[in-house]
């Protein structure tokens, strides 16, 4: 009965965070937080301790988060929601939700759909700013929102039944497929002559430095010939530092870096700087490139792009 | 003391009264409105026309009239910038759902092909179409993009092929498909012999005579989204259908292709809690 509540609290809260509010509302919200006192319905520990003040948390950083339209934060509050209370209709409800705003109406569906044909009549209100986002009781609730969520699927040509796991699993399996049929470098056309600016590749087999520690690493590859882009992330004096650099930049851009192979080239920049081994990625494409480094930029890492081409 | 707490009581009164459930949508300042989606009005064959480079308004696919500056180069533009549903987008966390098939009834046609300074496209002759939901998308061109606008996973493709149909209202629909490196593509061979090897450059004899579905893949999973023209003026409302399993191509076609157009993808542009669903089998 009370989980209402705490989301009217959440919701009031989450105004205070930031979504604009009178002290009027201030008062008000104030003074709902100080009447909670359960926890929500279907919990394991029913005494009201720490755990009551952690799902206070989750359920306000759900609300702030959904308020603002931020859809990761409020999909990893109602998470952490669900995982402690996954008996709760009320936690499945803000998950739902959380799920839709976060542009998984599949996955909405599929939550709110048992939700709607159950009868859970405790109450389930969610408001931002002055707009309630739902008011009623959770099935009623459920079945406004599994109304709206499959009125938008189906113009995107859903059909029902929704598919059983097994098929679902298998379909998702397939992106990851067709995602390793791409390239990781593509071959670019052949560039006007006067474009053309040949850096020293190192070849893939050859050692940058005779002296130096063996890597176990890939060994460096050498930008294809026909590659178009090499996006230049640090210059090292010795393949070891330059080894090193590698390893701290895949694991600082993991997600950035993950499908790319590192590549180096030699440049002597003349006295008294001297010669300097460039670690940095080749990629197909200035868009490639531009988008990459600029991603980079952003994390407040080093990057240059440079343009290479057929030799 | 009292004035506010009566508007407070109001405020919640009023509002109880509506007891509406919304989706809010989220204005650039990050604060929620009681909106519905944003419904994009149906564009018309004109707008179609203007979603070529060149025109009126000059743009490119790099530099400071590159994609991130569409959305100032002209007041039909845009979309491009404050847009919520445009193209391309990284296929990523699709929700798998059974989807109404593709009808998809091509014909051999002869094709004019053209090409402009970062664009490689075929006019298709008509009567060739697509249903969709029962109704009647007219295939009226075809263009090729290199690398890819859409990814996969964050990964990109050598290559995509958009085809654009219209129905009678205007509505747009596109085919796209992803091609990865293999073979020689015997189907695409008489398109990419003729293109021009550098960009802009002219294709001597651009009429030919084939098949759009020889450049489709062979089965019929496609992920499916609500999305926009890729080029200004970025109009939304257009369906995409991308396709789930590449073509493959060799790598001197598409070598011939990037030759041709000289990178001509737009980055992928955010979901905003958009849906994208995949057709799962059985």
């Amino acid at each position: 009965m009370r989980l209402g509540r705490i989301i009217t609290v959440v919701s009031a809260a989450a105004l205070l965070g930031g979504c604009g509010i009178t002290s009027a509302v201030q008062s008000v919200a104030t003074s709902v937080i100080d009447t909670v006192t359960a926890p929500l319905e279907g919990m394991a520990n029913p005494s009201p301790t720490a755990t009551e003040d952690t799902d206070r948390l989750d359920m306000i950083a759900f609300a702030s988060a959904y308020c603002r339209g931020e859809a990761q934060a409020a999909l990893a509050a109602t998470r952490e929601i669900v995982q402690k209370h996954p008996n709760s209709p009320k936690a499945k409800l803000i998950h739902a939700m959380a799920l839709d705003l976060g542009g998984h109406g599949i996955d909405a569906y599929r939550t709110l759909e048992p939700l709607a044909t159950a009868s859970h009549g405790m109450p389930a209100v969610l408001k931002c700013g002055d707009t309630f986002i739902y008011s009623g009781s959770v099935t009623e609730v459920a079945q406004r929102r599994l109304f709206e969520v499959g009125t938008e699927l189906k113009k995107l040509g859903m059909v029902l039944p929704l598919p059983d796991q097994q098929h679902a699993g298998a379909a998702l399996k397939s992106v990851f497929m067709l995602a390793s049929t791409a390239p990781t470098r593509i071959a670019d056309a052949p560039l006007p002559p006067q474009e053309v600016k040949t850096a020293e590749i190192v070849p893939p087999t050859q050692p940058v430095e005779t002296n130096a520690t063996p890597s176990p690493m890939r060994k460096p590859v050498a930008i294809p010939v026909a590659a178009s882009h090499f996006v230049h992330l640090g210059s090292y004096r010795s393949k070891k530092m330059l080894d090193k650099g590698w390893k701290s930049l895949k694991k600082r851009y993991g997600r950035l870096l993950a499908s790319e192979q590192m590549t180096v080239t030699k440049i002597d920049l003349g006295k008294p700087k001297g010669k300097y081994l460039r670690l940095g990625v080749s990629v197909a494409g200035s868009a490639t490139a531009n988008r990459l480094c600029g991603k980079l930029k952003s994390s407040g890492q080093y990057c240059a792009v440079m343009r290479t081409g057929k030799s | 003391m009292i004035v506010p707490r009566l508007l407070t009581a109001f405020a919640i009164l009023a509002a109880l009264l509506t007891l509406a459930t919304t989706r809010p949508s989220f204005s650039a300042s990050g604060a929620a409105k009681n909106t519905a989606l944003p419904k994009p009005a149906v564009q018309s064959a004109l707008e179609i026309e203007k979603a070529r480079p060149g025109g009126n308004t000059h743009w490119e696919y790099d530099g400071a009239r590159g994609p991130d500056s569409w959305g100032g180069l002209s007041s039909t533009f845009k979309l491009c910038e404050t847009g919520k549903r445009q193209s391309p987008i990284d296929l990523e966390k699709p929700g798998p759902a059974r989807l109404e098939p593709l009808g998809i009834h091509y014909k051999l046609s002869v094709v004019e092909l053209a090409s402009g300074p970062q664009s490689v496209e075929g006019d298709y002759g008509k009567g060739s179409y697509v249903e969709i939901g029962g109704e009647r998308y007219e295939l009226t061109r075809f263009e090729f993009h290199a690398p890819s606008e859409h990814t996969v996973v964050g990964r990109q493709f050598p290559l995509e092929i958009q085809f654009y149909h219209q129905n009678a209202a205007g509505r747009v629909a596109v085919i796209s498909v992803l091609a990865t490196l293999g073979r020689d593509n015997l189907a695409a061979r008489e398109i990419f012999e003729r293109l021009p090897a550098r960009a802009g450059g002219v294709i001597s004899d651009p009429k030919i005579l084939m098949n759009a579905r020889d450049l489709l893949p062979d089965t019929g999973r496609f992920f499916r989204y609500a999305g926009s023209l890729t080029a200004p003026p970025c109009t939304e409302n257009v369906d995409w259908f991308v396709m789930a399993e590449p073509v493959r191509l060799s790598e001197e076609q598409v070598s011939r292709v990037r030759g041709a157009v000289a990178g001509n993808a737009r980055p992928v542009q955010p979901r905003n809690g958009r849906y994208l669903l995949l057709g799962v089998d059985g």
